[in-house]
């Protein structure tokens, strides 16, 4: 096994490679319930690339935390089943997977860390014996090789006196410094994809600060890809390379981070970005989420859209259609298909204030 | 009398104290000083925020001016009366003029009580046995948050999580208080339904001339509504000033810490700005002089020394662990000969007295990320010697050298929050030497 730190990876060579690390197409994820069938993921397509994050946003109940945790299947099948679609790490098909091979999956090629530091640790073990499980499940080192991969990763997090602490339970760790175990346990096998679903909600803003900057760092030393899962949009301008918006189980836009913030192309990406403090001009969207059981017809935004035209509520959600024909950037409107003037929504006011000016500035 | 002028609500000294107990007898050991002197006013029809980390003592602040907890010390003062003499009576009064909207909307309702019935609940508490009048409220409140008064008849669980918050705000409004506590009222909500919720209270806040507290941990949620903020740091007060102010030109370097530390929705400009290292430090032991000296990016230099801001904050570091004679060399050692180049490998586990002194000086230093030479050569010299006592197990020594060439005034003496101009008070020596004449305590600021 080769040493942790060892930074060869040729960059080059993983990501211009013919597969991408993880590839999600037409995803779907429903879960059967009594009074109907929740469609939670409803067709997803997406891709990580080894040395890049991409971030997925939406609201509480878009499905962004089922989508990532398909990826390692890990809820309760049943209830929940895959009725179509495939998730493909380094090419492998994980729908088909064995619970042995699934088992090497987690943890192995692909790690997750969670939004709840405190539940995430079990509090009557050590935070070394924690570690070195994690390690043991997925190489066979002697017990000194393990103890002492287990202190270089807790150094690598940034815990300070790394082999004393080895000893201590989970209680003498403060919510950060718990979250930075957390990080050690899901390096430990060196992941080649790394997902993080809300790892810093929990936390408060000057120690979400020293996480998503331990998170940065580590991924740029090791190569790794991510996908981080967050509603804050803050967060995402962070840390993000590519962004996709969730929306009631299906991706509304998808594009470079830059891009995304520049120039939002659906309506629900302008209404979100709206709603940030400093920013927004309008309070809030007004509706709620479609439900999940009984889906609308057409574009599933469209009932508090406010760019909605008549075959916005027909047919399917809208397919992903190109914006100002970057193949990078690609939004589910209508008014971006053929025939259509993008204009309505490019061009309206909301969500079109400069990104320069951080505060109350409004334009109206 | 005077009721239009005299503030609203008028706080000085609040102290609240939770005694650290231990054994049979329950012999006090110790006191978590969860809010440590905080003193502000509320004036009619304002919002006042009160900002700060998990821990930093904002919301046990809440519940003890508006005795849900009896304070440790300290006078509140609302309407112009003492709340800590009110009788039973005036009490029932006083909790009808206040009202409090709480984080969790979920946790805050009977889920087997319509949420006609619970709107209602405080107009039954407060005496209202008018059935009729009491419905046709109910209907006005619920109309007024955005619901329908055919909503009445629902439960909770019919509602989102924004929906449940309106109708807490309905039910916190059905009294007509004088006094809103919010206190995190938007961080159970998704961002699309924060706003929402946010601007309804600035609704209210304009159409009944209602005062306003909110508490957040969210600087955003605080910019967008309050008209004055205060920052809360182990306890205390550490500044207070209008909103746009203290957001524009922050004085104190905790403040501009959080401030820097919000993700900017700009991916253009990255960088996570000033990185506070560290955590909240424990408030039953809080640090001497300035309780922010632990952590603070902009701790002063002692005279006749000379050191980067980096620098001399690992130093400071190191210094306290020298003092709570918590450096495990080790640890160290153990560390350092993993990172070595296999020069110890020979040796079964190698202890601080395997390896050459040399190489452990320079693993403690790279441990506490101290430069192998500081800058300043008075400092180094003072600094290489109580490495040496360290390494020699001679603490007493090591702490006496460190303590006497590296203490600042931050740690000794606690700063008085000060004005430093434009209604701002701020508690940092920093602002001494700057604004050493314009001393003024803190209840008549901006007056």
């Amino acid at each position: 096994m080769s040493s942790i730190t060892d930074n060869e990876t040729d960059v080059d060579a993983v990501s211009s490679g013919s597969q991408p690390l993880l590839e999600l197409s037409d995803l779907h994820t429903y879960f059967r319930t009594d009074s109907g069938t929740v469609k939670a993921v409803d067709g997803v397509s997406l891709t990580v690339e080894a040395g890049e994050t991409v971030a997925i946003v939406g609201e509480s109940g878009s499905g962004k935390t089922v989508t990532s945790e398909a990826i390692t299947q890990l809820y309760k099948s049943p209830p929940a089943f895959v009725p179509d679609g495939s998730i493909r790490i380094n090419g492998k098909e994980v729908t088909e997977m064995s619970d042995a091979e699934l088992r090497q999956v987690r943890g192995g090629e692909v790690s997750h860390i969670f939004q709840n530091p405190q539940g995430a640790l079990n509090p009557v073990y050590t935070i070394g014996w924690q570690i070195k499980e994690a390690i043991n499940l997925h190489s066979d080192l002697t017990k000194e090789e393990v103890r002492e991969r287990a202190v270089k990763l807790l150094t690598q997090v940034g815990i300070p006196e790394a082999s004393s602490r080895l000893d201590d339970y989970p209680h003498e760790f403060s919510g950060g410094m718990k979250q930075r175990v957390l990080i050690a346990i899901a390096l430990a096998c060196e992941p080649d994809l790394l997902i993080a679903d809300e790892p810093t909600t929990a936390l408060d803003v000057t120690i979400q600060a020293q996480i998503l900057q331990l998170l940065n760092r580590l991924q740029s030393e090791r190569n790794m890809g991510m996908l981080f899962i967050t509603h804050d949009l803050g967060v995402v301008a962070q840390i993000a390379d590519r962004v996709a918006v969730m929306y009631s189980g299906k991706i509304m836009e998808q594009g470079p981070v830059e891009t995304i913030f520049e120039e939002p192309a659906h309506p629900y990406t302008r209404a979100l970005l709206d709603c940030l403090p400093g920013r927004g001009t309008i309070g809030g969207i007004p509706g709620d989420l479609p439900d999940p059981k009984s889906l609308p017809k057409g574009c599933r935004f469209a009932d508090r859209c406010q760019h909605a035209v008549e075959n916005c509520r027909a047919g399917d959600q809208p397919p992903m259609y190109q914006v100002r024909n970057d193949p990078q950037h690609t939004t589910s409107c209508v008014h971006f298909g053929p025939g259509m003037d993008p204009g309505t929504v490019l061009d309206s006011e909301v969500g079109d204030t400069d990104l320069t000016t951080d505060g109350g500035a409004d334009s109206r | 009398m005077s009721e239009r002028s005299q503030p609203l609500l008028q706080v000085d000294g609040l102290k609240k104290h939770y005694p650290i107990t231990k054994g049979l007898l329950n012999t006090e050991i110790g006191r978590a000083k969860a809010v440590d002197g905080i003193s502000f006013e509320l004036k009619r029809g304002e919002t006042f925020g009160i900002v700060g980390e998990s821990g930093c003592g904002k919301s046990t602040a809440a519940t003890s001016m508006t005795r849900l907890e009896d304070p440790t010390d300290g006078q509140v003062l609302f309407d112009g009366e003492d709340i800590l003499e009110y009788d039973a009576e005036q009490l029932r009064e006083f909790r009808r003029n206040v009202q409090l909207i709480f984080q969790d909307p979920d946790s805050s309702f009977d889920p087997r009580m319509n949420i006609g019935d619970a709107v209602a609940e405080p107009l039954i508490v407060q005496g209202m046995t008018d059935k009729k009048r009491r419905r046709a409220i109910v209907g006005d409140l619920l109309e007024r948050v955005g619901l329908s008064a055919d909503d009445m008849k629902r439960y909770p669980h019919e509602f989102s999580g924004g929906q449940k918050q309106r109708i807490g705000l309905a039910r916190a409004l059905s009294v007509n208080p004088k006094l809103l506590v919010a206190d995190e009222p938007v961080s159970a909500l998704d961002v699309s339904v924060q706003s929402e919720i946010l601007r309804l209270i600035e609704e209210f806040q304009k159409d009944l001339g209602l005062s306003v507290l909110i508490i957040s941990h969210d600087l955003g949620v605080v910019r967008q509504v309050c008209d004055r903020v205060a920052v809360m740091y182990l306890g205390e007060f550490v500044e207070v000033g209008p909103t746009e102010e203290l957001f524009e030109n922050p004085k104190h370097p905790y403040t501009r810490a959080l401030l820097s530390a919000i993700p900017r929705p700009d991916p253009t400009d990255r960088g996570f700005g000033v990185e506070l290292k560290g955590d909240v430090p424990d408030p039953s032991a809080p640090p001497s002089g300035c309780r922010f000296h632990t952590r603070c990016p902009e701790v002063i230099l002692p005279d006749g020394v000379d050191l980067e801001q980096d620098v001399w904050r690992n130093l400071l570091q190191f210094r306290k662990q020298v003092e709570a004679h918590a450096i495990d060399l080790e640890s160290i050692v153990e560390v350092g000969v993993l990172e070595s180049d296999h020069s110890y490998d020979t040796i079964e586990e190698p202890t601080p007295e395997d390896v050459d002194d040399a190489d452990l000086e320079r693993w403690l230093r790279s441990e506490y990320d101290l430069p192998e030479q500081l800058g300043d050569p008075g400092a180094e010299s003072t600094l290489r010697k109580a490495i040496e006592a360290v390494i020699a197990d001679e603490y007493g020594e090591a702490i006496e050298l460190l303590a006497a060439k590296f203490t600042t005034v931050c740690e000794t003496d606690r700063p008085e929050l000060k004005s430093c101009g434009n209604g701002q008070t701020a508690a940092c020596h920093l602002n001494d030497s700057n604004q050493s004449a314009n001393e003024e305590p803190l209840l008549n600021d901006g007056q």
